[in-house]
């Protein structure tokens, strides 16, 4: 079992990219540019980015189709200062705001260095504390220390909860 | 226009009981903001408007929210005329209250907007203002402020306030002075019309901005929705354009003529003023004029004479100069110039011609002359020149070729 890399681990669970249960244009978020909006997360692009507008903080929430399990996320960002740095996931408040996040329990928290940041890194989570989630939302605490906070794309790992197939359950060993 | 959720906030102090606006500043303020219900709801279907008053009286004094946004238009109606006057604006409290209730809307994906009507002076400071104005900023909240009246203590504070909020020309601050009907102001402003079609947004941004006219009611189609048939907007538009195209080609050829016309009414006093006695005095009237300088100058003084002949019913541009010349040997000369140039216009151009052959007439230019102010027609001197001109114009349409109409 500890000889098993992530990537295999992924795919006898069954999880895989859930850009599927995600619509760009209904994700929606506070203290984002309206330049630079959400949608540019998902575009597959790295030089299109989604901004912050007035600082460095800004809260993403991105709304499933259904309700999923989240196994793993990857938050990509351009080199640099606008890099984010400290942030906060929580699940199923989609009317998070800024003075909800700065003391009360969220389901992960994560301080993503240069290398998180890279397109092909994975963070993983604790699962079960995202067991069942309709609405992910990302607030961006810190970043590397620039004015505003830049992200280059959002890639989310996980398998919605009604397919799980018992059949890719396989005896190990 | 985008799918927006919007909170009316009512400034219900004593203040608005103040009968500057007719009938008195609470009541105009139930009618302003039943316009803004109504141009909000027509804006997206999905669109919400929710209403709070600033002040209240008894327990839990301070902003209360009387609906929360919904797109129940008569429930919303309903809590804009029960809110009743009393008590102490409390600005801070209601944009926060305000804030609170938009945070808890139904439809999160959409523009968030604070409408707040002030009609009493705001007692919170300007710092704490702006300090709310950058957090309702950073939560992507717009922000349009209504003044009624009492402007003066408030003008900065709120001025501040907008433009702490404002966020790529979102807020906006409408000052409505006492004694007008504050719909009738708002009706035009961008609270209204939005930002997009605040200018009469025209062409591509029709289609957006058009849609947003709520109010004001889709002018550049006619006042058709052009969401609703696509097809006879976009007929109406093309129509609109080719209107205007030959209005500005009609405009554009009108300017073209009006300079030429004035270049030439300046130049025909110039010329037979100046130009005529140059002309005339080495030359008889008798003298043939073979010259090619000589026939450009009188073509150029033919036209400006024949210019100014038009004119002369309306205004004499020619005579009032000759009125001036006392001296008779000038005005001689002057009726030199004129019998050349009728001469000219006999023998050369067809066109002019005809023109110049009611000059051989001796009635019409005896009564156009009794018309000019300053000229006595019974002037012997200008009896002379007509006679000539009539001798001259008879001994030329012997040897002319073909049109010229004799008398």
């Amino acid at each position: 079992m500890a000889a098993m890399n992530m990537e295999e681990r992924m795919a006898l669970m069954g999880i895989g990219d859930l850009s599927d249960q995600i619509k760009p244009s209904a994700c929606y978020g506070l203290n984002i540019s309206a330049q630079k909006p959400i949608v540019n997360l998902f575009q597959g692009d790295e030089r299109l980015v989604c901004q912050s507008a007035e600082d460095e903080q800004m809260i993403i929430n991105i709304p499933f189709s259904e309700a999923v399990m989240i196994h793993s996320i990857n938050i990509s960002a351009m080199e640099g200062e606008e890099a984010p740095e400290d942030v906060k996931l929580f699940t199923n408040m989609p009317s998070l705001g800024f003075s909800d996040c700065d003391d009360g329990p969220c389901a992960a928290k994560l301080t993503l260095t240069a290398e998180d940041l890279l397109a092909d890194r994975v963070c993983e989570l604790k699962m079960a504390k995202f067991n069942y989630v309709n609405v992910l939302s990302i607030f961006v605490d810190t970043n590397q220390g620039g004015d505003v906070t830049s992200i280059s794309s959002i890639k989310i790992n996980g398998k919605t909860r009604e397919s799980t197939n018992m059949a890719n359950f396989k005896k190990v060993g | 226009m985008p799918l927006e959720s919007t909170i009316i906030c009512l400034d219900t102090s004593e203040f608005m009981r103040n009968g500057d606006f007719t009938p008195t500043r609470h009541e105009s303020q139930q009618d302003a903001a039943n316009l803004v219900v109504g141009a909000k709801m027509q804006q997206n279907p999905e669109s919400s408007v929710g209403v709070l008053t600033m002040a209240s009286t008894g327990r839990g004094a301070g902003a209360r929210v009387l609906v929360s946004p919904t797109d129940d238009m008569g429930n919303i109606l309903n809590s804009l005329h029960n809110a009743s006057v009393g008590g102490q604006l409390n600005f801070v409290e209601g944009v926060q209250v305000a804030q609170l209730a938009l945070k808890h809307r139904r439809n999160k994906n959409g523009a968030q907007r604070i409408v707040l009507f002030v009609g009493s002076p705001v007692e919170a400071e300007q710092k704490a203002l702006v300090k709310v104005g950058k957090l309702l900023k950073k939560n992507n909240i717009a922000v349009d402020v209504v003044v009624l009246g009492d402007r003066d203590g408030n003008a900065d504070k709120l001025r501040a306030f907008v433009d702490a909020a404002n966020a790529n020309d979102n807020s906006n601050l409408v000052a409505i002075p006492a004694g007008v009907v504050p719909s009738d102001v708002l009706i035009s402003s961008p609270v209204i019309q939005g930002k997009d079609s605040g200018g009469g947004g025209g062409g591509g941004e029709a289609s957006t901005g058009g849609g947003g006219g709520g109010g004001g009611g889709f002018a550049e189609f006619g006042g058709i929705d052009p969401n609703l048939d696509p097809e006879l907007a976009m007929a109406l538009r093309i129509s609109m354009e080719e209107e205007r195209a030959r209005q500005e080609a009609a405009a554009s050829a009108e300017g073209g003529a009006a300079p030429a016309d004035g270049a030439a009414a300046e130049a025909s006093p110039a010329a037979s003023t100046e130009e005529a006695p140059a002309a005339s005095t080495p030359k008889t009237p008798e003298a043939p004029q073979d010259d090619d300088a000589m026939d450009e100058d009188d073509a150029l003084l033919q036209e400006a004479l024949a210019m100014s002949m038009k004119e002369d019913t309306e205004g004499a541009t020619v005579e009032p100069q000759a009125d001036q010349m006392e001296d008779d040997e000038e005005d001689e000369e002057m009726k030199l110039a004129l019998a050349m140039s009728m001469q000219q216009a006999s023998s050369e151009a067809p066109a002019p011609a005809a023109a110049a052959g009611e000059f051989n007439d001796p009635a019409f230019v005896n009564s156009m002359l009794a018309q000019l102010p300053g000229v006595d027609p019974n002037d012997p001197a200008i009896q002379a020149a007509l006679a000539s001109i009539n001798q001259g114009g008879e001994k030329k349409d012997d040897d002319a070729p073909a049109p010229a109409p004799a008398p």
